[in-house]
């Protein structure tokens, strides 16, 4: 089973309906101090904080949104994965 | 042996500060104070904090106790975090009995839109700080608006004034003036960049959202593109007189 560590030191905040993934001092040693994120890529932050799997992901996304087409979800969660893999916000 | 221990109120607040180097003090002339209070921040800084924080004065900077009050500056900026205050990168302004707050990047017109207002308003309009003014977000929903000994190079500010914060204006440089309200979601990130932190910690981070959303939900924020000619400065000043009402005064 896939699963994801996070690194340490990034704080996911939202203002105003922004998502912002903000690293602190232990953080920025590896990420960009701010990263703006939407509310989907949040919603994946959250999952994967909370050490769910693709599959377990994929599905959580076709709950919360009421999408059936799990197809396409997971080829957008795994582009984001890539994307905080890129950044280093996945360790 | 002398002293390198002082006092200084910022925001309200009293911050103890040891320096490494003892000329530091003449950057914070006209801001300390003798006091008995208790501080509530105490802050001093080790060498290898300078030396990581380099990256604040130009590479040509040899002055290590201008390196330091720049430091000093970053800790300010995060330790005030704690206390429902922040340092922000913009200038302050006090008038009509309120404070209003002209922030962009560096290099985008600040300082010339603050000489046009002080042209046009003349002792009408008053400058709280010229560069990193203090914010507090009250308990009672309001933000006030304080001066900090980081003014800028031209050392535009005073000591002793603070005023309820009115609104916040948005500079962008363009090739005509226009001004416009700017919805709370859309001014998040030109605002959130213009924080002077580094935060250390997730708490931080967290206070510092928190204080964004409560100058968002507080004051009405503005985006003024401009020539940075006078014309977008009374342009400025006539939106805000029109918004609040004060066209007849």
């Amino acid at each position: 089973m896939d699963s994801f560590v996070l690194q340490k030191g990034i704080v996911l905040i939202e203002i105003n309906g922004v998502f912002l993934l903000v690293a602190d001092q232990e953080g920025r040693k590896y990420c960009n101090y701010i990263k703006v994120i939407n509310e989907t890529g949040a919603f994946i932050w959250n999952q994967l904080k909370d050490h769910r799997s693709l599959d377990e992901i994929v599905s959580n996304i076709q709950d919360e949104y009421e999408i059936l087409d799990s197809y396409h979800i997971r080829k957008d969660v795994n582009a984001f994965i890539q994307l905080l893999k890129e950044g280093n916000y996945i360790a | 042996m002398a002293r390198n221990y002082y006092q200084l109120v910022c925001a309200d607040l009293p911050i103890a500060y040891q320096f490494i180097y003892q000329d530091t003090i003449q950057y914070f002339k006209g801001y300390i104070v003798e006091s008995d209070d208790i501080a509530q921040i105490n802050i001093s800084l080790t060498n290898a904090y300078l030396e990581d924080n380099r990256w604040l004065v130009n590479a040509d900077e040899k002055s290590e106790s201008f390196l330091e009050f720049q430091a000093l500056m970053l800790k300010t900026g995060n330790s005030l975090l704690s206390h429902n205050r922040a340092l922000f990168h913009g200038v302050a302004l006090l008038w009509n009995n309120y404070a209003w707050l002209i922030t962009a990047p560096s290099g985008t017109g600040k300082t010339t839109q603050l000489r046009h207002w002080k042209r046009l308003l003349k002792k009408d309009v008053t400058i709280i700080n010229g560069d990193k003014p203090a914010l507090e977000c009250k308990d009672d929903g309001t933000v006030w608006v304080y001066s900090s000994p980081w003014r800028g190079k031209e050392k535009y500010g005073h000591p002793n004034i603070k005023a309820k914060l009115g609104g916040i204006i948005i500079l962008e440089q363009a090739k005509y003036n226009d001004m416009k309200p700017l919805a709370a979601e859309d001014a998040v990130i030109p605002l959130y960049v213009e924080f002077v932190s580094m935060p250390e910690t997730t708490e931080q981070i967290e206070n510092q959202a928190e204080i964004l959303r409560s100058v968002l939900k507080s004051v009405p924020v503005w985006k003024l593109k401009n020539l940075g000619d006078e014309d977008s400065a009374i342009l400025a000043i006539n939106t805000l007189k029109t918004y609040y009402g004060w066209n007849n005064g």
